[in-house]
């Protein structure tokens, strides 16, 4: 499995946002794309998951450029979980998850074993077995997002890409999501890809870190080589005292000040 | 959607058996109501009865047809509606909203007027004709960057209604005499609904099944579009397979009893409220639903001041323009 960009260049209507983007994914490791607003990591998320077609260059899954592949098989090797997902009100936690087989189910064929196997992992893994008859518009915040992303799982993509999924959330929850990221990377091996705003956050919890400003990536590798003064100038434009957590030995950022523009 | 509790699915079906044994007794009680009055026990020995008593052939030839156009086409505007409402994830959708009765209806009274002479068939044809081309006006007007956003299609559903109603209007005022068939046929009615007419709406019965094995695909459109293609769905496809589906239904029942109002939009909200939005069931029961509605208006409009008929498309605005405003305060209220 590999994921990549060759030469991608995205925007709406006229409006260009990202140009010429070469960009190789991990795969097995947990990557944070991280950037000012508007800098257009959400953009080039939306891309990797076809929900935008490319203005010009390719996606490529495998060597294979992705808006050109059937939408289920892709459907098959990546999940991506959008920023406000709606669903049709009334459906409980179970029956949104159910909907997660979809790209592997034909037409008119029954849930197999396969499908329902799926279904009962996702719910565990997210420990929403017991909310399962539960429906969404009664959950919290939390457990919302803990549904979709079982939904997600249910797909039983190799990769999973998220756009900012713990934003709306509160503090604990937010973590809440973050652990279930990170164990469902450790124990199955699933490559995860999002867009975080809060950068310990993205320090913590990523394998690899993607620095985005204006479309270009300024930096791509482990967090403690992506968060340094220059970056935080640079992308943020913020002066911050960078120093290690001492729980993990994580870089952790301290803002103090706005960079002065040159 | 309004209110969408989850459902057992035992129970839902046991919803749906209901109703169709509601659609049986209203179809009984109706063919017995009329100029000559018919206990219901009696229309059923009269509807086996072959010896050609005067009650069997009233019923027979004149009343049975009638109560199956009405059924037929009370079930066919009713999913047509409750697919659109699904396509254009908007419980207030209905097949006039895709342009389906505005087209009809224009053609149907350029075919009366401009070729008076034509014969009696080429109305329905027109019917037919137009609806479709209505709906193309929606869909051309309504597509931007090859994709279809739903709630395009209802704003400019609406607009194009409207033209089409202004250019009708125009050509009723303009129009000398004969335009009572128009009128009636705008306002939708079984009237002198024959055997040649079951004949010629039977074949599209088949669309039925159709709508309702695209269940599965609607249920998936209900979600928001990012999450829709990203669990696989091509959204522009799925979107014109369905609408077309939905406009070849509307378009059919649009040559059986004209344009029937409002049937397309309470059928398939009030079976939203019985069985929740699960297509599965929902399709179904909207059918069952809209073919209640249409016998029980015809049967209203033939009994409430005898001899003189209602038209049924009459009673269904009656009952369903109030409905629709109710919806409206409803939708308001939660968004």
């Amino acid at each position: 499995m590999k994921l990549e960009t060759q030469h991608l260049s995205l925007g709406y209507d006229d409006k260009i946002i990202v140009e010429d983007l070469n960009l190789t994914l991990e795969m097995g490791k947990i990557t944070t794309i991280i950037g000012s607003n508007g800098c257009g990591k959400s953009t080039i998320l939306r891309s990797i998951a076809r929900l935008l077609k490319p203005k010009m260059g390719t996606v490529l899954l495998d060597g294979k450029a992705i808006h050109t592949l059937p939408s289920k098989i892709v459907a098959q090797q990546l999940a991506i979980l959008p920023q406000t997902p709606t669903a049709p009100e009334g459906i409980t936690v179970e029956a949104l998850v159910r909907f997660g087989r979809y790209p592997h189910q034909k037409f008119l064929q029954q849930p197999n074993v396969e499908d329902n196997t799926a279904i009962e992992q996702a719910l565990e893994q997210t420990k929403m077995t017991e909310f399962r008859t539960r429906s969404l518009e009664t959950l919290s915040g939390g457990q919302r997002q803990r549904a979709w992303i079982a939904m997600s799982l249910a797909q039983d993509t190799p990769i999973l890409l998220l756009d900012e999924p713990t934003t709306y959330l509160d503090m604990k929850h937010q973590l809440e999501v973050l652990h279930l990221l990170e164990e469902l990377n450790t124990k199955t091996g699933k490559t995860v890809v999002m867009v975080l705003h809060d950068l310990n956050q993205a320090a913590r919890y990523s394998h690899q870190l993607i620095a985005v400003q204006n479309g270009q990536i300024m930096a791509q590798n482990t967090p403690e080589l992506v968060l340094t003064n220059q970056v935080m100038r640079d992308v943020f434009g913020i002066e911050a005292h960078l120093i290690l957590d001492p729980s993990n030995g994580k870089p952790h950022v301290i803002p103090f000040a706005l960079a002065v523009k040159k | 959607m309004l209110i969408a509790r989850p459902k057992k699915p035992l129970a839902r079906a046991t919803i749906i058996g209901l109703l169709l044994l509601i659609t049986v007794i209203c179809s009984i009680v109706s063919i017995g109501i009329g100029a000559i009055r018919i206990a219901p026990l009696e229309v059923i020995t009269a509807l086996f009865d072959s010896s050609g008593s005067l009650n069997a052939r009233i019923i027979q030839e004149l009343r049975l047809p009638r109560i199956l156009v009405a059924l037929i086409c009370g079930a066919l505007f009713a999913v047509s509606g409750a697919v659109l409402q699904g396509v254009v994830r908007n419980p207030l959708a209905s097949p006039d909203l895709v342009g389906v009765g505005a087209g009809a209806g224009v053609f149907a009274v350029i075919t009366l007027i401009l070729l008076p002479s034509a014969p009696s068939w080429f109305l329905p044809v027109g019917a037919f004709i137009g609806a479709w081309l209505g709906f193309a006006l929606v869909l051309l007007l309504a597509q931007k960057n090859n994709e279809i956003a739903p709630v395009r299609v209802a704003l400019i559903g609406i607009a194009v209604g409207a033209a089409l109603g202004a250019v009708q209007q125009l050509i009723l005022v303009r129009a000398p005499d004969d335009i009572g068939r128009a009128l009636t046929f705008l306002a939708g009615t079984v009237y002198g609904a024959d055997w040649s007419r079951v004949e010629r709406l039977l074949p599209w019965l088949a669309l039925l099944p159709v709508a309702w094995f695209l269940a599965y695909k609607l249920d998936v459109l209900a979600f928001s579009d990012d999450v829709a293609s990203g669990l696989g769905m091509r959204l522009m496809l799925a979107r014109v397979v369905c609408m077309s589906v939905a406009v070849a239904l509307a378009a059919a029942a649009v040559t059986g009893v004209g344009v029937l109002g409002f049937v397309g939009l309470l059928a398939p909200h009030a079976a939203r409220l019985l069985v929740g939005s699960s297509h599965v069931f929902l399709i179904p029961t909207s059918g069952l639903l809209g073919a209640i509605l249409v016998v029980c208006a015809d049967a209203l409009g033939r009994g409430l001041i005898p001899p003189i008929e209602v038209p049924a498309g009459i009673l269904t605005t009656l009952i369903g323009a109030p409905y629709f405003l109710f919806l409206m305060r409803q939708q308001g209220r939660i968004s």
